[in-house]
């Protein structure tokens, strides 16, 4: 499996699902230089093992069940694991991704569109934070003098604006419904 | 060598409302890093590097002693020749003759400011959204400074400076600082006089107030404090003559500054030609960016008093 066809159909498939997989890592993994690691380290491990992939299953799943590999060891080695990257928040965070994959859109971005809606519908107050955070890549603090408040106040905004985001998402469809809202 | 062969996630017991809310939250934060901040060049850098990468690690099995002992001396050497030319000593050793070559003589700027449509100067991963799908233009709720500053001339000596620009109400306003004293006057040619240098400055955009950038020589030496250099490399202006060229990136981000600023020098004299960044207005409704531009128009020498406010309350003047 070292010939250049498949190469290019391994780098081609990696394309598709490389924002996929950033997000992925993005969700459990607070540092860029590790996400951007643990990106390369999956892209590395997906080609030797390429013959293992079953076709009749999604690559994204098994991109992420990759990742999700080396995330455990990558915690594994730090001695800690955050308490936020349980086992069922991983399951949570898989299935969310596996029904964003199959929403229409050839790119990831096409699949997502729904996010600039909802960012459109927040307050004001919350979308300058969410600005100033996500965009001008600001500290909490330095948003804080600037919206003339405090930093707790404004990582509470932050906050609301993401539930506020997640709950459209769910309307939208974009993230399916809760299962505690499914089951009986 | 881990088994990645059955690379699924294992299925887990069927989560609570709580462990969901903390998912969606997480992945909302992933997805808002991602529309923010990447763009086609960054994803298409880490697909490459990846790509790199498998290229690498089939290499590495046909690796030969012979063949691979001098590539391997002659990439040390390439190495090295690049970490000299570039080191950040080399490159900070290269700002220092700029700032030299700024306190020589006098020096006329001409500043354009415009809403960011464009984004010249911010490379890379921020400014994700389409030009179109941008807010039209809307100055800030604290005047109208933006669109004031853009044409106006910019006159530097050293630390002094005098600022030629519109008035809120049409005509000109001339403000300056002579080195002790900053002062205004208005387009009917009175003056007002204050102590503060930035005391004037205060109406202008935050990322712009807190860069100084009326002082140019402050701003340069800000620059080298807080910024890391890179290149330089060979760049033209609109001119079509050759310069050269810093990318200026903010070690930590401070909030108010600029990110990003971009450098043209002339190679000969080490003048600054043009200064460019992206700026971010926290006031008024959001998508305020604005492009930030100073070019040198002129290096002859000013009056010998033209940084003094009295010169400028002339009617003549």
């Amino acid at each position: 499996m070292t010939n250049k066809r498949d190469k290019n159909l391994f780098t081609a498939l990696v394309k598709e699902h490389a924002d996929m997989l950033l997000a992925y890592l993005r969700a459990t993994i607070r540092d860029q230089a590790t996400v951007d690691d643990l990106f390369q380290e999956t892209m590395l491990v997906a080609w030797r093992r390429f013959e293992d992939y079953d076709p009749q299953r999604p690559l994204a799943q098994w991109l992420r069940g990759i990742a999700h590999k080396l995330i455990l060891a990558h915690f594994r080695s730090l001695k800690k694991r955050p308490l936020y990257c349980e086992e069922t928040v991983l399951q949570v965070l898989d299935e969310r991704l596996s029904h964003i994959c199959q929403q229409p859109g050839d790119t990831w971005k096409d699949k997502i569109a729904a996010l600039e809606g909802c960012i459109d519908r927040l307050p004001p107050t919350l979308q300058q934070c969410i600005q100033l955070f996500y965009q001008e890549e600001c500290k909490t603090e330095d948003i804080a003098t600037a919206v003339n408040s405090s930093r707790e106040a404004v990582k509470k905004r932050l906050q609301r604006a993401r539930a506020l985001l997640a709950d459209c998402l769910h309307v939208k469809k974009l993230f399916p419904p809760l299962h505690a809202e499914t089951s009986p | 060598m881990k088994n990645y062969g059955d690379s699924h996630i294992p299925p887990q017991p069927t989560p609570n409302k709580d462990v969901e809310r903390i998912a969606d939250s997480l992945l909302v934060d992933a997805m808002l890093k991602g529309y923010y901040q990447d763009n086609a060049e960054t994803t298409r850098q880490r697909i490459n590097k990846a790509c790199q990468q498998l290229e690498a690690s089939q290499h590495i099995p046909s690796f030969r002693w012979s063949a691979g002992l001098s590539t391997g001396l002659a990439a040390i050497i390439i190495i090295a020749f690049i970490f000299v030319l570039s080191s950040p000593q080399h490159v900070q050793a290269d700002f220092g003759s700029v700032l030299a070559a700024f306190d020589i003589g006098d020096k006329t700027y001409q500043i354009n400011i415009s809403s960011d449509t464009n984004e010249p100067a911010r490379s890379g991963r921020r400014g994700r959204r389409r030009s179109s799908q941008r807010p039209s233009f809307k100055p800030p709720r604290r005047g109208l400074s933006n669109r004031r500053l853009d044409d106006a001339t910019l006159y530097v000596r050293d630390s002094k400076y005098v600022l030629s620009c519109r008035g809120p109400r049409g005509g000109k306003i001339t403000k300056g600082f002579n080195g002790k004293e900053s002062w205004q006057v208005s387009p009917w040619g009175t003056a007002k006089i204050g102590h503060d240098p930035n005391v004037l400055e205060s109406e202008f955009p935050d990322q712009i107030t807190s860069l100084l950038f009326l002082n140019l020589r402050d701003t340069l030496h800000q620059i080298r404090e807080h910024y890391d250099l890179s290149g330089p490399i060979e760049g033209s202006l609109e001119d079509g003559q050759t310069h050269v060229h810093y990318y200026i990136a903010e070690r930590i981000g401070r909030g108010k500054t600029p990110r990003q600023i971009e450098l043209w020098v002339d190679p000969l004299t080490n003048e600054p030609q043009q200064i460019a960044c992206s700026v971010f207005a926290f006031s008024g409704p959001r998508n305020n960016h604005y492009t930030l531009q100073i070019r040198l128009v002129s290096a002859e020498p000013l009056p010998e008093n033209w940084f003094t406010h009295e010169v400028h309350t002339r009617p003549a003047l």
